[in-house]
């Protein structure tokens, strides 16, 4: 049976924790990791989004990434990376690792021969986050500089010489302190929106096909995490005083004569009144401390938030209700993340192939000797939108 | 007797005849009766009197408005004008009556368009130039057809006054109805064309350096006087502009696919005969489906290629006639790249030809204000648009637009600059004038300049040279090395010049790009900071570093304009409050400034020096006058957050900086949202990991003085003024402090000062809320140790005399983290008892107190201390009962609060009977004591 299962990483505690998030039980824990926000991925089989095999975790006092397989609760891998890395991603079509380091570099390996392919250097500052749109056309960089950059990720990966300077498709530099988080909407990178939430307080609504701001949202905290629902019609967003906010994007409203109708909801100058006076705000109270991660189910109804203040709770989206609380943890909890359970979860005999991965390399290969060679890196389409059309 | 004649017998007899009367026949009338019966006919005499009243509205002339629009056709010429400015007039009266029968007043007035006689087209104009502007679009739009059908009438009539006039009434319609006049760009732009060139033997050649176009050059026709033309070449300017720039609207919106259909200029050259090609029109709303369009435009450029020999080749043979025949179709959709090309071949020849004619006199000699100059700044104009929208489709140079450059340098640019010292100008007007044709020429070869060129191509080389030549006069002129101001420069000038600026500077070697950031730079510092002209380049700068961050990240480049950077704090400082918008650019500036530079060791210094002329924008002491604020507590709240930013990116923090932002924070006008927003972004910075961070204790002694809103030194002087720990009320503080002397306070001022002091205490309590918050998220610090981390502060603090509201905050604070006090010493718990006691003593002892504005907070917190601290509170106030005014406080407290706590609870408390029996014995007052009464056998029950 399918069941979603949230993984927590915290700052400070060594463990990285499962939980199932319906039924509250506490699944397994894995040893030995320290990670920041934004700096753990998971990684699928080839043409297998939903089922992740990997962790693969960014450690944050030392270039090291740790690779856990949830199959054994043991480490499975340590690998070396040239520089501390601040934020990973892995694309969608699980052929690339991508990481931000504290310098503001980006770093791309192919994950099946653990290449460096590329080293580029993208911003000023480190790079808070990083995100892949769902079609694998662009990566979006969020920094510490408070710039938001567009990647094309065939830039990245083409086989141009190894240093080269690729410039970003879009640069948003709008925001005027650091990038906390970001996320994409699903659909062909034309059709995506981009939020990027800033601790200056304000929240803004991208669109990808023409690189304008739709909207700005203004809270009254600096946001450090935000999540929307799958369905892309509201916006949650996590503050430093660890209230969670709720923006809806569009209202039902009723018409007696033609049933219900939609609208997009316009707010004055982006500001929405979240002050206790209003009835209406939609305010997720429970934390006391800063909010690190969120993330919602798949469909949507819960929400899972990670705090400074050691707890992972569960809410209702719709009623802002919790519903379950997490407190094993002692340290900051760093990142929520939800997904479907593995089917190998624990399970050393499972007959279900794993992706084959080989450890990152330090160096880009050829450049130890002062040359810029050609690297063959075949790139494997899109992959889960091609791969329906494949079928169809 | 003489003989009788016959007849005389006769007619003698026929008198005495009888008549005999017959049957059937009439009874003769008798020869006496006289004929009564007669015929009228009515003879129509016109009544001329002024005064019949007429039922339906009438001019003044008492014509009403049908019989004015039969006398528009009126052979008389005086009459017809009389009927339009009675026409006029009806509708300046009566608008309505206009409205209703607009269909009829324009049928009957249209056609005087073509009217032969000066004065009455004159008098038309005057009707619609007060009409039309008052006209919606769709009253308008049935009638276009016919307006424009008589107005291309008129536009090739054979006299040309008529032909004249018709720009007028053209220019009319440009103003009012743009989008509905483009429709007919087709047919219109043909006949400016023919008004310029006199004739129809336009021969367009591809290559267009053979200037083989005549222009009309009849000297006795007033169509080539330099006055028509002007007027001629303005109006062509203004259509063609409004058809360009609704194609970049368009382009931008795709969403009135409606009017898009309009891009194209559809239009034969040699006749005016016109196909419109509806294949064309489906084009062009695939236009922005980038992949379908390419595949189109290719099919298109094909015939347009064909289409183009058949002319060249029909060229050779000039018979219109048979032109005529071959009805060629020839549109023009501008958005397509050959087919703009080709829309400039025709076009260009003709300007270039009337340049030469006029340029040769314009600029030898005096110079003065004429038709010519206005020729030139038009064609400059008309060309500048052009090539802009070939600009925009097309970045590559080729030996085509190389052509037209040659030209251009050829015979525009030997007068470059233009009025310079080979003639003389005489008065202000006409220098401007000339200066803008000049900006206007930077423009157009600016275009040129950022299309892609071979490195080693003499024409940029050229123009190159040339344009930095003008930018030196332009900016100030050096004499001896010495920079000398030219004063005159306006903003908008400036603004006009800043797009072909930018072009350069993103365009050209390092070398030159320097020069002209030196020239602006050096400008920069020289003109006054309350100009337009400073403004503008602010927010050119401000451009300059969006566009091209070679500013941030290559240093030679930051050298040169370093110097205006640290100008910029104390710019910000001269500009006050009074140009908002420029401040918040300059803020944008500084932004980046520290945003980027920081990863630069050898800015660094720059930096803090940035930093260090800040300061007096928050707050400066100066030894002589005292403190002073600066602009920054007058800004409006959303500037302020964007500065405090800033903040955020500072390498250090300087100290004298930390005390201004403090000093500021500490001033009551200084809103609590800027508060809470500087509280935060200290706090991100505290959490950062690689700044130079405050020292934990000054940070929180910062957060803690913000709470308080008085530094030590303020609270010796209250000390002083209040012995023995008193608690002030927080006007009677600002007196103090204030050194105001003390006046007799009338109801009014009580009035005010019941909102004074509702906003003081407002604005703490929201400090409060934000100061909580910071102390929640210490660095490093749990939440269980805060209150030790107080501990030695407060008790320091409450040994004084304080304002109410401080100790509220005090108070309001320790009881946010009052869960955990088991955490400190008994004595400071009891020493905190004692405090809560003063407030609320305070508080209580006014008369009304339930009225006062700081009841409610208070209210709110005595419901918090009660929860958590009741046991303490209750063994303190029962110390030492015996004191009558301690017995009548805790009387107050019982009553108020702790009987609203859960009865269950209250029951158990032991001390609290006891205190109740203590109380019972102090207080003399008997109804109060059976109140106590009432309340020991409740709590007994």
């Amino acid at each position: 049976m399918l069941s979603e299962v949230v993984v927590a990483t915290s700052s400070n505690d060594a463990y990285i924790y499962i939980w199932d998030i319906r039924s509250g039980t506490l699944l397994t824990t894995f040893k030995g990791n320290k990670t920041d926000t934004h700096a753990i991925s998971l990684l699928s089989p080839l043409y297998q989004p939903a089922r992740k095999a990997y962790i693969f975790s960014a450690q944050n006092d030392r270039p090291q990434i740790n690779v856990w397989s949830f199959r054994k609760d043991q480490l499975l891998y340590k690998f070396t990376v040239p520089e501390k890395l601040s934020s990973t991603v892995i694309t969608n079509n699980n052929n690339y690792f991508i990481g931000g380091s504290e310098n503001g570099r980006i770093f791309v390996w192919e994950v099946t021969t653990g290449k460096l392919i590329k080293i580029i250097d993208a911003h000023y500052k480190a790079i808070n986050v990083m995100k892949v749109t769902s079609d694998d056309n662009a990566l979006i960089t969020g920094s510490e500089d408070s710039i938001v950059k567009v990647w094309l990720l065939n830039d990245l990966i083409d086989n141009q010489p190894i240093r080269n300077g690729i410039s970003p498709y879009f640069t948003w530099t709008e925001h005027t302190l650091p990038i906390t988080d970001l996320i994409c909407g699903i659909g062909l990178m034309n059709y995506t929106r981009v939020v990027t939430v800033s601790l200056d307080r304000s929240c803004k609504i991208w669109d990808l096909s023409d690189g304008k701001c739709l909207a700005t949202i203004v809270v009254p905290t600096n946001i450090r995490a935000v999540a929307m629902n799958p369905t892309e019609t509201s916006i949650y967003v996590g503050g430093g005083d660890g209230l969670i906010y709720s923006i809806d994007l569009y209202s039902k409203s009723k018409n007696s004569q033609y049933g219900s109708k939609v609208d997009l909801n316009i707010y004055p100058e982006g500001i929405i009144d979240f002050s206790t006076n209003n009835k209406d705000a939609k305010v997720f109270k429970g934390h006391n401390q800063a909010i690190n991660s969120l993330s919602c189910s798949f469909d949507g109804s819960l929400l899972v938030s990670a705090s400074d203040d050691e707890k992972v709770i569960i809410w209702d989206a719709e009623s802002q209700q919790q519903l379950k609380s997490f407190a094993h943890c002692k340290g900051k909890i760093t990142n929520v993340q939800v997904i479907l359970r593995p089917i190998d979860l624990l399970d050393n005999q499972s007959k279900y192939p794993l992706p084959i991965i080989k450890p990152l390399k330090r160096y880009v290969e050829g450049e130890m000797e002062g040359m810029n060679q050609e690297i063959e890196t075949q790139y494997i389409g899109y992959s889960n939108v091609s791969y329906i059309d494949i079928i169809k | 007797m003489p003989k009788t004649s016959q007849r005389k017998k006769k007619l003698k007899n026929q008198d005495f005849q009888k008549q005999k009367l017959k049957v059937g026949k009439k009874k003769l009338a008798p020869s006496t009766q006289t004929d009564i019966s007669f015929k009228t006919k009515a003879i129509y005499v016109p009544d001329q009197g002024i005064v019949e009243e007429k039922k339906e509205i009438t001019s003044s002339r008492n014509l009403t408005l049908k019989e004015l629009l039969g006398q528009a056709k009126h052979y008389s010429s005086i009459t017809r004008k009389d009927a339009l400015n009675g026409i006029k007039e009806i509708y300046t009266n009566y608008p309505d009556e206009i409205f209703l029968n607009l269909g009829t007043v324009f049928e009957k007035t249209i056609p005087i368009f073509i009217d032969k006689e000066p004065d009455v087209r004159l008098a038309l104009l005057q009707f619609y130039k007060i009409l039309i502007p008052d006209l919606k679009i769709d009253q308008i739009k049935p009638f276009m057809s016919v307006f424009m059908a008589y107005l291309c009438s008129a536009m090739t009539h054979i006299l040309e006054d008529i032909r004249l006039d018709s720009l007028k009434f053209l220019k009319l319609f440009i103003d009012n109805f743009p989008t509905l006049t483009i429709y007919y760009s087709d047919k219109l732009i043909p006949n400016f064309l023919n008004h310029l060139t006199g004739d129809m033997k336009m021969n367009s050649k591809s290559n267009s350096s053979s200037l083989s176009n005549s222009l009309l050059v009849n000297p006795k026709s007033k169509l080539g006087s330099t006055k028509s033309r002007a007027a001629i070449l303005t109006s062509f300017y203004d259509f063609l502009s409004i058809i360009i720039n609704d194609n970049q609207n368009l382009s931008n919106n795709n969403k009135n696919e409606d009017i898009k259909e309009n891009i194209n200029i559809n239009w034969t050259k040699q006749s005016s005969i016109q196909i419109y090609s509806n294949t064309e029109h489906v084009y062009n709303k695939n236009n922005d489906n980038s992949v379908v369009l390419d595949i189109f435009n290719a099919e298109q450029k094909s015939n347009n290629s064909t289409d183009r020999i058949d002319k060249d080749s029909l060229g050779i043979s000039e018979t219109n006639t048979f032109l005529k025949t071959q009805n060629i179709k020839n549109s023009y959709n501008l958005n397509n790249k050959s087919q703009l090309k080709d829309f400039m071949d025709i076009l260009l020849p003709v300007l270039f030809n009337c340049w030469i004619e006029t340029s040769s006199d314009a600029f030898i000699g005096n110079v003065n204000f004429s038709p010519t100059l206005v020729i030139i700044k038009t064609i400059i104009q008309i060309q500048n648009l052009v090539w802009k929208k070939y600009s925009e489709s097309e970045k590559e140079s080729n030996e085509w637009v190389e052509s037209y450059l040659k030209l251009i340098i050829n015979h525009m640019m030997i007068y470059f600059p233009f009025g310079n010292e080979k003639c003389s100008i005489k008065d202000q007007k006409t220098e401007d004038y000339v200066k803008e044709i000049n900006i206007i020429f930077c423009e157009l070869l600016s275009t040129f300049l950022s299309l892609n060129w071979n490195d080693n191509s003499k024409l940029i080389t050229i123009c190159l040279n040339n344009l930095m030549k003008y930018f030196n006069i332009f900016f100030g002129k050096r004499k001896n090395e010495k920079f000398v101001m030219i004063n005159d420069i306006k903003a908008e000038h400036l603004n006009t010049l800043f797009p072909a600026i930018l072009k350069l500077i993103n365009s050209l070697p390092q070398n030159d790009s320097l020069k002209i950031v030196d020239i602006i730079s050096e400008y920069f510092m020289k003109v006054h900071s309350q100009s337009g002209a400073k403004r503008s380049l602010i927010k050119f700068i401000n451009q300059l570093l969006n566009e091209n961050n070679l500013f941030y990240q290559n240093p030679v480049f930051f050298e040169h304009i370093k110097k205006v950077f640290s100008s910029l704090p104390r710019l910000m400082w001269e500009l006050k409050t009074v140009y908002l918008n420029t401040t918040e650019t300059i803020f944008d500036i500084l932004l980046k400034l520290f945003k980027f530079g920081i990863n630069f060791q050898e800015r660094i210094q720059f930096l803090e020096n940035l930093q260090m002329t800040m300061i007096p924008y928050f707050y400066v002491e100066i030894p002589n006058k005292g403190s002073i604020f600066g602009p920054f507590i007058q800004l409006p709240c959303e500037l302020q957050k964007k500065l405090i930013n800033i903040i955020y990116y500072f390498p250090t923090i300087n100290e004298k900086l930390f005390k201004a932002i403090l000093t500021c924070c500490k001033n009551k006008f200084l809103s609590s949202e800027t508060i809470d927003k500087i509280l935060e972004v200290f706090e991100l910075r505290q959490n950062l990991l690689f700044t130079t961070k405050i020292q934990p204790q000054q940070y929180l002694s910062f957060i803690l003085t913000i709470l308080m809103g008085y530094n030590s030194n303020e609270l010796e002087t209250l000390n002083k003024r209040y012995l023995d720990k008193q608690v002030i009320p927080a006007l009677k503080v600002q007196e103090v402090l204030s050194n105001s002397k003390k006046r007799k306070i009338d109801d009014d001022e009580i009035n005010a000062k019941n909102e004074q002091i509702a906003n003081i205490w407002k604005r703490q309590n929201e400090i409060n809320n934000s100061v909580v918050k910071r102390l929640k998220s210490l660095n490093g610090i749990p939440q269980n140790k805060i209150l030790n981390l107080l501990e030695p502060f407060t008790v320091k603090v409450f040994n004084n005399s304080l304002p109410d509201h401080s100790l509220y905050g005090l108070v309001f604070i320790i009881m946010n983290f009052i869960k955990y006090k088991d955490t400190c010493s008994k004595s400071y718990v009891n020493i905190l008892c004692q405090n809560i006691t003063r407030l609320l003593e305070s508080i209580w002892s006014k008369d009304n107190y339930m009225t006062t504005p700081e009841y409610k907070y208070i209210f709110n917190l005595t419901k918090y201390i009660f929860n958590n601290l009741y046991l303490e509170m209750i063994n303190y106030l029962s110390k030492d009962i015996i004191d009558i005014n301690k017995a009548k406080m805790a009387y107050r407290l019982l009553n108020d609060i702790i009987l609203k706590l859960e009865p269950n609870l209250i029951r158990k408390i032991q001390s609290l009977k006891v205190m109740i029996h203590e109380l019972k014995k102090v207080l003399t007052n008997q109804q109060e004591i059976d109140n106590l009464q009432k309340i020991l056998r409740f709590l007994d029950y």
